[in-house]
Parts: structure tokens; sequence; C-alpha cells
């Protein structure tokens, strides 16, 4: 039903129907995006939270189509400006895709720079690579880029060694900028950073995306980091996108069990609350739990939670569940 | 010089560990022939620890916590100072009495996947401390075992005990390493950044295993973090720490909702709860980085990120100051107050 649905009924910038990214594995097929359809709209932040091993990075690898050698499925639709990704080929997708619409800044991505190459060098690359820019203009370019991102440009000309944590990441941003992407992924973006530090980079994407209207989006498991920058929250769980909200209700009012359990182990400063945690950890993605896959560690688990797959729910306008506690009402 | 760093010594019964005018330094090269530097990682600190009582050191990387955590265990030497621990001086021991000390301290470390011999089952891990100091005979090695496993939840006992690391969750084989630390009893732990390499849903779980555990034995915890939202649940004191220096120490709920230095305001200015509003506003949050530990800023080595620095603060290294009972701060701006 879903996948029928056309690009053209929707005003979205991204919109991915009934993706599915498995993996073949010794040890079985492993389905870690299993179903998920979403949207994103022009000048919106949309925040993937969960715990590890819900499919989250999986999910970015798939939007972006790097995509490991022992793919065993991968379908659905991501339409991106009127393309569908999946079914471009190679060639075309790194043409019109890659770089000029999309872009992502990976997990530690500070270590992922060239050791050997000078950071301007390699914040100019793609210009060089995708644009057909001579050297000495990227390199310009790349300059102009660090100083929008508070590096000063002279570290163009240094070694990754020479730059500290913060830098580096800072200089990973603006090379996913510097091809003006409409989209940019954002994978655990200050994971490895200190909390100042990662105020500072929140500071300067949330600069970013009112300047330049991009669109991010945004992979973390600290759900409290993910409110800096929402407008919309996605919840995956092993595999599933279980709940989708705008930011306002998501942190006000979760409807999901399992978000509830999660906004209610977030340890707050300044207001004092008892901490709670989700027993037991995320199921196996190759064989998960039949109907739900949270109810095995879900407190509201009924009969029917353990036989059948919950249906999507739109509860109010732009706040879907998938879980059986709302189907009744709707 | 000494004059500065008096003041964080109190006197009582109760007192656990007793920490004066600590320093650890080590010497540096940069490369082969040039001369040797010197990194302050820890300077002149001062503390006392309570008996049972928790307390959580706090800061950024390279801010000597894990230094500090390290030499108070007698992992590293301290440079000078003194460590007073029940009331004997243990900042130089001998072999034996260096034994002694290992037995009445543990250690809990970040990564419990370097942490843990590959080659070991869970119970020979669990197993070495115990033969070390000749605890027992091997059926009651053998329970110890198993009773340690079954304290954190490591149930059922015998399906954990021969299993190797590699096939444990990151939780399960902190809770291991837990197991591990507080398998002789002892009185005082340090845990070091326990819960920053695992998931946001199990740090809640792990922490609230150790607190309840702390207080069921009584034990001293030192939890080095530079995760200040957790500390509030987790221990009486927290301790701040910036640039080998301790600049702020206060009993946790004071320190959260009262902070006093300006870089423990900068801190949890720093920290988001969630809240949709967030996105909307930027955080006032201090530019630059923490300094060079070879070569700090002279006066208070927060003062070229501080928005309140003065020019004494450039000068001279700023005095201890209790401003409240039991809340300290090493700061000028409340020398006169």
């Amino acid at each position: 039903m879903q996948a029928m649905r056309s690009y053209n009924l929707t005003d979205a910038l991204l919109s991915v129907r009934n993706l599915r990214l498995y993996f073949t594995t010794t040890k079985g097929i492993v389905k870690a995006v299993d179903g998920v359809s979403f949207d994103i709209h022009k000048g919106e932040c949309l925040a993937v939270v969960g715990e590890s091993g819900c499919g989250k990075t999986s999910l970015a690898r798939a939007l972006i189509r790097l995509l490991p050698r022992n793919v065993h499925i991968y379908q659905g639709q991501i339409i991106l400006d009127g393309y569908d990704i999946i079914k471009l080929n190679e060639e075309e997708f790194r043409k019109k895709i890659l770089w000029r619409k999309i872009t992502m800044v990976f997990q530690a991505a500070q270590n992922s720079f060239n050791p050997v190459l000078k950071v301007g060098f390699q914040i100019a690359e793609p210009l060089m690579v995708h644009f057909n820019m001579s050297k000495e203009e990227a390199l310009n370019e790349a300059r102009k880029y660090l100083r929008m991102v508070g590096v000063y440009e002279g570290f163009a000309d240094r070694y990754p060694f020479e730059l500290s944590g913060g830098m580096k990441q800072r200089a990973v941003i603006a090379m996913a900028l510097i091809t003006h992407p409409q989209i940019v992924i954002l994978d655990e973006p200050t994971s490895a950073l200190d909390v100042i530090t990662q105020a500072n980079i929140m500071n300067l994407l949330k600069t970013i995306k009112q300047e330049k209207g991009i669109n991010y989006i945004f992979i973390t498991h600290d759900i409290a980091l993910s409110s800096e920058l929402a407008d919309r929250v996605m919840v995956m769980y092993a595999g599933h996108v279980v709940e989708l909200s705008s930011a306002e209700e998501f942190y006000t009012n979760p409807l999901h069990p399992y978000s509830q359990k999660l906004l209610a182990s977030v340890p707050t400063l300044k207001v004092d609350k008892k901490l709670e945690f989700i027993p037991g950890a995320p199921p196996s993605l190759i064989d998960p739990p039949p109907g739900c896959r949270f109810h095995p560690r879900c407190p509201y688990a009924m009969d029917v939670c353990k036989r059948e797959e919950p249906p999507v729910i739109e509860v109010k306008s732009g706040h879907e569940v998938k879980c059986w506690l709302y189907a009744k009402g709707g | 010089m000494l004059a500065l760093c008096k003041g964080w010594v109190k006197m009582s019964d109760n007192v656990l560990l007793r920490v004066k005018d600590l320093k650890k330094y080590f010497i540096v090269r940069r490369s082969f022939l040039s001369p040797p530097l010197i990194l302050k990682a820890v300077d002149c600190v001062s503390f006392t620890i309570n008996r049972g009582e928790a307390v959580s050191l706090v800061g950024e990387s390279g801010s000597g916590k894990t230094t500090l955590g390290k030499t108070l265990l007698k992992l590293y030497e301290p440079t000078s100072g003194q460590i007073i621990f029940k009331g004997k001086d243990v900042t130089n021991l001998d072999s034996k009495d260096l034994l002694w000390y290992r037995r009445e301290t543990g250690l809990v470390q970040q990564d419990p996947y370097g942490a843990m011999p590959s080659f070991m089952t869970i119970f020979r891990i669990l197993e070495e401390p115990l033969l070390i100091h000749k605890v027992g005979t091997k059926e009651e090695r053998r329970e110890l075992i198993f009773k340690a496993l079954e304290e954190v939840r490591l149930t059922p006992v015998e399906d954990f005990a021969f299993k190797y690391p590699h096939m444990l969750s990151g939780g399960q084989l902190q809770r291991v390493a837990i197991a591990r630390a507080l398998i002789l009893r002892p009185s005082f732990v340090v845990a070091d950044e326990p819960v920053s390499m695992l998931d946001a849903s199990v740090r809640v779980e792990i922490l609230t295993l150790m607190r309840e555990l702390q207080n069921k034995h009584g034990i001293s915890f030192i939890y080095v973090t530079h995760d200040l939202s957790t500390t509030r649940y987790f221990s009486e004191r927290i301790f701040i720490m910036y640039a080998g220096h301790i600049v702020e120490q206060a009993p946790s709920k004071s320190l959260v909702t009262d902070p006093l230095h300006p870089y423990t305001k900068a801190l949890i200015n720093a920290i988001p709860d969630p809240d949709p509003e967030n996105r909307r506003r930027l955080r006032t949050v201090p530019p630059g980085e923490p300094p060079s530990l070879i070569d700090p800023p002279p006066g208070c080595r927060f003062h070229p990120r501080c928005p309140y620095a003065m020019d004494v603060c450039k000068r001279e290294e700023p005095p201890v100051i209790e401003v409240k009972s039991g809340h300290e701060v090493k700061c000028w701006l409340y020398t006169h107050s």
C-alpha cells in the first residue's frame, strides 16, 4: 500500500518508503532495516534515536548507498529530488546524488582523516573530483569553509594530527558542507567529544542550519542531545520505526512504551526525578521476537503483542506510533 | 605557594582517605633530541573522602582526572604530596605493604574489553585476585566467585562463569569488572569512566548496580567521569577538575543547583536536557579548549576562557575558598565575599 504512493503526491524533499536492508552473515540474515518509511520536508532536521543495534547506522548507510558486500536485500524507495536512489546505477548515483545532494558525517569522523594528507586538501578533494574544480580554487573554497566552521583557515595547511578532536570534527563538518548538499546525515557527530566541545559543535550546526537551510538527519543514542537539533524525532527499535512525531510532541508526550522508557532513563541535571532503565537488551536482528519486537521488554505487553505485528497508527496529525495500545480507539 | 595548597584538608574520624598537595608530573619528550618537558597532570590537589562515601570526579579529557584516580591507587608513583589511607601514609610503600594496599583498593576501567584477558574464562578472571592474595581453598574460592557473579546479576551463574570475555556484551562485561574489583571486599574503589563505552540505556543500569553494592558493603567510591548529568544520582559529593587542579568541590546537590566556579557553570550550561526548545537557542559556552598541561597559563588556568577574568586571575593562582559549609571553590571571584 505505502509503496504505491508516488513521489509527486508529497512535497517532501526526501521520501523513504518501505526501505529494507538485510545482510547475510554466517549466523543468518540480519534484518537491520525492516520496512522503514518517512519523509523529510525542506529545512527540517529529523533525529533518529534508539539503542545501539537498532539499525540507525544501517539506515544512514542505506540512504547514502554505502553498503558492505554482504547485502542480502536492499529494496524499497528512497526518493530524493525526483530520483529513486535505489534504482539509479552506480555511475548516475555518484554523478547526481552523492556529494551534490547528500553527504554524511560519520561516527568518530575525527579519526577518518588520512594522516599523510593536509587537512585543506582533504576538505577540497570532493570539489576537485566531483565538480572538476582546479586545485587552487578548491583549496580556497576549503579555507572559506574552515573559517565558516570556526577553524583558523591556516589549519588547511596542517596535518590531521596537529588538530584537536573538536577542530577535526569541525573540519569534517566543513567537508560535508563544501559541496552544498541538501541533506547532511550526522551519525553520532559528537560521540567522542567533551561536553563543552559538544555544545560548541551543536551551536555551529544550529547556525549553519539557519543560515543555509540545510536538512539534517541526526542519528544519536543520546535523547537529551537529540533535542538540540530535532524538528521531528523518529524512534527505531530492532529495525522498525516505532514512533515518529514532532519534537514538541515527542519530548513532552511520548506514546510508545519504548520512547517513554528511553526518556525516563535520561539523567537530567536540573530536574529531580527517579531514574529508570529498560531491563534486557534489544533483540537479535537475525531472529527477532514475533509480533511486536518490543514485547519481551514492554511493561504493557498484551496477548496480541506476542502474536501479531502492530500497525502504524496516526494518533494525532503528524504523530505516528507502531503499537497495539493505540489500536482500539482509531 | 604552600599557603595556596593548604585549606582542602579537613579533619574527621570518619575519614578514609586524605590527600594533601598531591602532584603527579610526567616527563615527556617531543622528539629524541629535544629537551625533556614536564607535564603537570595533577598539580597540588588536596581533599578527603569519608568511609562509605561516593565522590564523582568530573572533568574534560586531559584534565588529569584519570591520572589522579590511578595515582590514588598507587598505579602511578606520586611526584610529591601525601596520601593517607586509614591513618597510614601510603605515599611510599614497600612491596609487602603495597600488596595490602592492593587488597584494600579496587579499580573498574573504562573499556571492559581491554581490561579482561581474552584467553581466560570469567571464572579464572575472578579467581586471579583471590589466588594472588591467597584467599580460601578451591571450594571456598568457587563459592566466592559464584556469589560475586550473583551479586552483579549475571545469572544463571554457571552459564556465565565459564564463558570467555568476547562472548559477553559490554554491559555484562562491565558487571564482571565490578565483581572483580569488589571480590576482595576493598574499602576504596576507583571507577574510571565505567559507563562511557556503554549504550545510554545500559549506563543507568550499571551505575544503579554500582551504587547499590557500594551502599551494601560500605565502600568508598571515586567515580571518574566527564558526564556531569549522571553524577548527582550516584554520588554524595562532586569534585570538578580543570587542567590538573580541583577547581570546585561540593555536595552533589549544592554543586548542581548553585555552582560557583565559572568553569562549573559552563559545564552545567553545556549539558542538554530533553527539551524541544533547545533547538531554537544557542548555548553560552566558553570558546577554546583546555590548556596544555606542559605549559599551562599563569594565574588561574581557566582565565583565557573565563568570561569574568580579572587582572589578578592572569597573574596569581587563586586560593581555595570555602564559600559555604563543604562547598569550596578555587577562584578569585569569591575572595572578598
